[in-house]
Parts: C-alpha cells; sequence; structure tokens
C-alpha cells in the first residue's frame, strides 16, 4: 500500500473534490459568519461606543481623623493610626458595601437603565437585565487612599451624570453612617466633590491612578481599536473553524486517497508486464463545434 | 467531422488526433500480427468516464484508414432487464447497441459481423458483471481502456487476475487522463 501511494493521488483527489472543497468553504463562511456576525457586530458596537463615549465620574474625598486620647499615645507612636484610612477603603469594598448600593440604586433606577449607563452593557458578552446582580455594577465605583496621606477619593463613574452622582451619594451616605459606625478609632469628615466628563483617550495622570482599572484600561481606546478588535474577532470566530473543517476535510480526503491508490502514470501499468499501446489526453473532445 | 471551437485548442487537438491515430494504427497492427478480428474492451471501473466515446473515436479513426469496422457496445443494465439492440450502418463503420443480449445472441452477431475488417466489443467491467466476462469469452481478446487517477490497485489487478484465470488474452491497455 505504502509504495503504491503517490502525491498524485492526494493532487487527483483534491483535484476531484475541488467542488465539493470549494462549497465546504463557502458553507463554512456562511455558517460561522451567520452565527458569530452579528455577536462580533454588537461587540464592535460595544469597542467603538466605549472609544468614543466620554463619561461621568463624581470624584468625593474624605479626610480620616484619627480620635486621640491619653490611652491612644502608645498607639499613635506605633503609627497605628496610619492604616485607619486602609480600613474605610476596606470597607467600601466589601461584598456588603455592594449590596447595600445595588439595592439603593435599584430603588431608583430600572435594571435595563443600569445596564445600559455602566460598562454592563458594554462588555463583549452584554448582561441580560434578568442576569443582573450586585457583583456586575462593582466597577461602577472606585475606592483609593491619597498616598501617604489621611485622605481618601471614591469616585462614581457611568454614562449619565445623574447615576453617577446618586452613586456617589450612596456611597458618601455609606461611608459616614454605617462605615464610620464600625471604626472606633477615626471619623470621617466629607472635603467635598467635583463632577467632571472623562475622556479615557486622554486621562490626566491623577485619574489614571484612580479611575484605570483593569476594565477601565481593557476598554481604552490604546489597547483595542474597533478594527484591529473586529479583524482579530473575524479570525478567531470565522476563519479559525473554518480553516479547521478545512484541515479536517482534506485530512480526510489524503487518508482516502491513501487507502485507495490509484495507477497513475504508464509506469505503473507496465509493471503488470502489459504493454501499453497508447497515451490519449482528452482535454478536447470529439465532435465540439466551431 | 472533427473540428475545435476555438484556435487556441488547434495543438491540443492536433496532439488528440495523433494519439487517437497512433492507437488506431496499434490495434490494427496487433490484429494483423496476430491474425485476430475481434476484440474486446474492457475497463477496470463502472463509472462512465469516458471509455464509450474512446472506443467510438478509436473505431472511427479506423474506418478512416479505409477499414471496415463494426463497433457492438454490450451494455448490461441491472435495473432494466428488457433486451434491445439498435443498429446504425456509416460509410464502413457499422454501429450496434445492445443492452442486455444473451451470450449466444451476442456470439451470433459476432458471427455475423465477422466479414468487417474488425469487430470491436465495448464490454462492461469484467470483475463487476459475470455476464461481461462471458461476453470476453466470446472475443477470447481483450484491450483494456484505464483513467489515469482513477483505476484503482485492486480492481485493476482483480480484472487482470479474472482474465488470465478464464484464458483471455489481454493485448494491451489504452490509457487516457
Amino acid at each position: 500500500m505504502f509504495e503504491k501511494f503517490g502525491i498524485m493521488d492526494v493532487w487527483s483527489v483534491i483535484r476531484k473534490n475541488i467542488v465539493m472543497i470549494f462549497l465546504v468553504l463557502l458553507g463554512c463562511i456562511a455558517l460561522f459568519g451567520g452565527i458569530n456576525l452579528p455577536r462580533i457586530t454588537d461587540s464592535m458596537k460595544v469597542v467603538y461606543t466605549n472609544n468614543t463615549m466620554n463619561m461621568n465620574v463624581s470624584v468625593a474625598s474624605f479626610y480620616v481623623q484619627p480620635i486621640m486620647d491619653e490611652s491612644s499615645s502608645d498607639k499613635i507612636e506605633s503609627g497605628f493610626y496610619k492604616s485607619l484610612p486602609d480600613d474605610y477603603v476596606a470597607i467600601i469594598n466589601t461584598d456588603y458595601c455592594l449590596e447595600h448600593l445595588y439595592g439603593k440604586i435599584l430603588s431608583k433606577y430600572a435594571k435595563e437603565d443600569i445596564i445600559k449607563y455602566t460598562n454592563i452593557g458594554r462588555e463583549e458578552v452584554p448582561v441580560k437585565p434578568q442576569n443582573l446582580n450586585f457583583q456586575h455594577i462593582k466597577d461602577i465605583y472606585q475606592c483609593k487612599r491619597q498616598a501617604n496621606t489621611m485622605v481618601i477619593n471614591v469616585a462614581a463613574k457611568s454614562y449619565n451624570e445623574e447615576l453617577s452622582k446618586d452613586v456617589l451619594e450612596y456611597l458618601k451616605e455609606f461611608l459616614i453612617m454605617s462605615a464610620d459606625g464600625q471604626i472606633k478609632n477615626a471619623n470621617i469628615e466629607y472635603i467635598g466633590k467635583s463632577d467632571k466628563v472623562v475622556d479615557f483617550s486622554n486621562l490626566s495622570q491623577q485619574d489614571k491612578l484612580l479611575l484605570l482599572d483593569s476594565t477601565a484600561q481593557s476598554a481604552s481606546p490604546s489597547q483595542s481599536s474597533p478594527l484591529k478588535f473586529a479583524v482579530i474577532s473575524i479570525i478567531k470566530c470565522i476563519i479559525i473553524p473554518t480553516m479547521l473543517i478545512l484541515f479536517l476535510l482534506i485530512s480526510y480526503l489524503i487518508i482516502y486517497a491513501f487507502l485507495n491508490p490509484t495507477l497513475n502514470r504508464k509506469s505503473d501499468f507496465t509493471a503488470y508486464k502489459i504493454p501499453v499501446i497508447g497515451e490519449i489526453n482528452v482535454d478536447i473532445k470529439y465532435g465540439e463545434k466551431t | 467531422m472533427l473540428s475545435v471551437n476555438n484556435y487556441g485548442k488547434l495543438r491540443k487537438y492536433n496532439r488528440l488526433c495523433q494519439s487517437y491515430l497512433y492507437v488506431s494504427n496499434a490495434i490494427l497492427d496487433i490484429s494483423a500480427n496476430r491474425e485476430i478480428n475481434v476484440i474486446g474492451m474492457a475497463s477496470s471501473f463502472t463509472d462512465k468516464k469516458g471509455k464509450d466515446t474512446i472506443c467510438e473515436n478509436v473505431c472511427e479513426n479506423i474506418c478512416k484508414q479505409g477499414n471496415k469496422i463494426c463497433l457492438i457496445t454490450a451494455d448490461i443494465d441491472i435495473n432494466d432487464k428488457n433486451y434491445d439492440l439498435n443498429e446504425t450502418a456509416g460509410d464502413g463503420f457499422k454501429k450496434i447497441k445492445t443492452q442486455n443480449i444473451s451470450v449466444n445472441k451476442l456470439k451470433e452477431l459476432v458471427e455475423k459481423e465477422k466479414n468487417n475488417d474488425l469487430v470491436i466489443i465495448n464490454l462492461p467491467p469484467v470483475n463487476i458483471f459475470a455476464q461481461a466476462l462471458e461476453y470476453a469469452k466470446i472475443c477470447k481478446n481483450i484491450l483494456l481502456i484505464e483513467k489515469y487517477c482513477h483505476s484503482k490497485y485492486d480492481e485493476f489487478e482483480n480484472t487482470i487476475d479474472i482474465l488470465k484465470q478464464n484464458n483471455i488474452a489481454v493485448l494491451g491497455i489504452i490509457t487516457y487522463v
């Protein structure tokens, strides 16, 4: 079997099935394109929107005031108070706070609006309203401590000015009413807030420190342009599966040719000690009209 | 009348004519040297891949060289068991197309046509149809028509074995692309 198998067999079997290969190629492109194109288009819209829409960011600053008395003088000397702002940051990043915030937002906004106004609706696989839960809104705010100070900044970001302001208000209320009661050694004082529209393609160094988490970075234009995203999506969702199917088809044809070798040259016939009395190349047929 | 549909194909066409002429001359030589005037033409595959056309064109070329020739096409149709015989006679080239003809009737037909210079019987594949082998026994001499990249080793070897077992001589092979 192995000595009879040749490249000519492979070539002939591919040539015989070239129409089928071509049809399979077109079919795969149509099938995978049909399945994935709406998803790619939606994702492209998301990337395009993320690249073009400016976010409304409301930032509030708080000062953490340690409570000083005679009994705490030792603690002050040991630098105990330096970690107090981190405690507030930790409390505001708990699931409890997230759930509290989610409840507050839901009392004013519909789930569809929350998805529409935040990055949740702009993810590659958008979240459906019925599947929305408090974990989805964790990127709606950021809380960070200003380095080497007792100041913490809380930022709420969304594509709706009112939502940003409301989220910030809920967080402020949570910090002052709930978190402050938990920490006995310090009081938190509200310094002030600012509302701004942020273009993510042109962030200042300060805003980058506060606002750019992993989610925001992935949505920033420098990381993925719509064209690059479209090309990668088409390669991933259409070209690679099509090539895989073609590879499998051609592999099948090669194995078929390998198992069914054909006589494809004059020497194959003369090996049986029977003379080849003539070779006819039927490229052109008799009887064709001029 | 041989013709081509455009001038660009003329070279290929000339080469094709030459190859048919070469095959025709070879068949005439074999016929003269071995003193046989009944030759069967068979292939090892069942598909319709141009064997009938080649048979007809070879016969036409032999006829053009001034020989009287009779081409009997012995078809076997397993779906239609009805016997059928269709005869057309040209200038020195007689075509008889039969379907499901019995061996005796074919033998009679061949005997009747032996007054021609050459009787060629276009046979179905002998490795597939038992009836075709019986037809081949009438000819006693067979020319195989095989298509490059289509004839499979096992089918071809099977055909040769069957012909050898039944003492039918394989005169040669005509190959085509």
